[in-house]
């Protein structure tokens, strides 16, 4: 390629560029918008940004679990945490950043498959978002993604919903999260550790009761 | 599209301009094709372009200046370069398909058409990425 061209071409594959189009050019806020207005108009920026769609994906999830929680602490007549909503805002718009490439097996030479280690990451955080009471906070893959074979540890924090057994909800989100990167990635999964970090209203009347851990 | 027009070794002045449009025309066709064969692949959800806007944008004046470079499309792109021809797809898979058999699908069907397309004479590497599963 010349060199006339690469200046105009910063690699899409290159974790190091366009940094301020990582999220299509968007803030969360301004997807957050998006989704009050029904993505309507389309805007394209957003609909062909594979980051915007992750957050998107996530928000609206999030979205579900806010109006809960909502409900639920203004009949324990307290406030829903602005702090907690706006750190987990954040957390997704760091986690959907494109990142690392994790490398997927292909037999010929002349192929290069991957995987992005932010669509990894939203994997893992819609598979522990799906256990019933439970909504993940910060996930991480420690260890050399980039390496066939390499062990990793995935670790991820999460907010209890529901009145469960904290151990059963972390083994649930443990084996959902296993399940997902078992069906869609390569990687080898040496631990998933679980912390539950934060236990909302949902959680309240059951610890009253002596019934939870 | 032979491949002395790939190789560099395409005559300069007024000939290399012409020589160069038919490149852009044709890198542009082969990228919608790759594109829409991509789509076709059971468990495909998307293919999102594999450059960025600002930098299609950009890479599309410099590819009409110079006759190199990425094709201007909206999905798979197309690069020339010195040794041969570069195929990137960034693409959604549906969580009903496994993530790597899908990519493994995409990058077959890529290969197979751009072997058809560019003959087996020049060297072609396909690299696709899964950049979202939902």
């Amino acid at each position: 390629m010349s060199d006339a061209t690469d200046r105009f071409d910063p690699d899409p594959f290159d974790p190091g560029a366009f940094d301020e189009a990582r999220l299509g050019g968007h803030t969360i806020d301004e997807l957050e918008e998006y989704l009050d207005r029904g993505r309507s108009p389309a805007d394209p920026s957003i609909d062909a940004s594979p980051e915007c769609q992750l957050a998107l994906a996530a928000l609206e999830r999030l979205r579900g679990v806010s109006h809960s929680l909502i409900e639920t602490e203004a009949e324990a007549q307290e406030e829903p945490s602005e702090n907690w909503m706006r750190a987990l805002f954040g957390t997704i718009a760091r986690e959907v950043r494109a990142g690392r490439d994790i490398p997927l097996a292909h037999p010929d030479p002349a192929v290069d498959l991957s995987i992005s280690e932010g669509s990894v990451r939203s994997l893992i955080r819609a598979a522990g978002d799906s256990v019933p009471g439970a909504l993940l906070g910060r996930c991480a893959l420690d260890g050399d993604v980039t390496e066939p074979g390499h062990p990793i540890r995935v670790a991820v924090s999460v907010t209890a919903l529901a009145p469960v057994s904290l151990r059963e909800l972390a083994e649930r989100v443990r084996s959902s999260v296993r399940a997902a990167l078992e069906r869609h990635t390569e990687l080898a999964v040496t631990a998933i550790d679980v912390r539950i970090d934060d236990v909302h209203a949902e959680m309240l009347p059951m610890r009253r009761n002596g019934g939870s851990e | 599209m032979s491949i002395d027009n790939v190789a560099g070794a395409a005559p300069d002045g007024p000939v290399a301009a012409v020589v160069a449009a038919d490149h852009l025309r044709s890198d542009t066709a082969l990228a919608e094709r790759l594109t829409a064969a991509a789509l076709e692949v059971p468990g495909v959800a998307d293919v999102y372009p594999a450059s960025s806007t600002l930098a299609a944008a950009a890479t599309g004046i410099a590819a009409a200046l110079v006759g190199r470079g990425d094709t201007v499309h909206s999905g798979v792109a197309v690069t020339r370069h010195d040794t041969g021809v570069s195929i990137r797809a960034s693409i959604g898979v549906h969580g009903s398909h496994d993530a790597p058999g899908v990519g493994r699908a995409v990058s077959d069907a890529l290969r197979a058409l751009a072997a058809e397309s560019l003959g087996s004479a020049v060297g072609t590497t396909v690299r696709v990425r899964v950049s979202s599963v939902s």
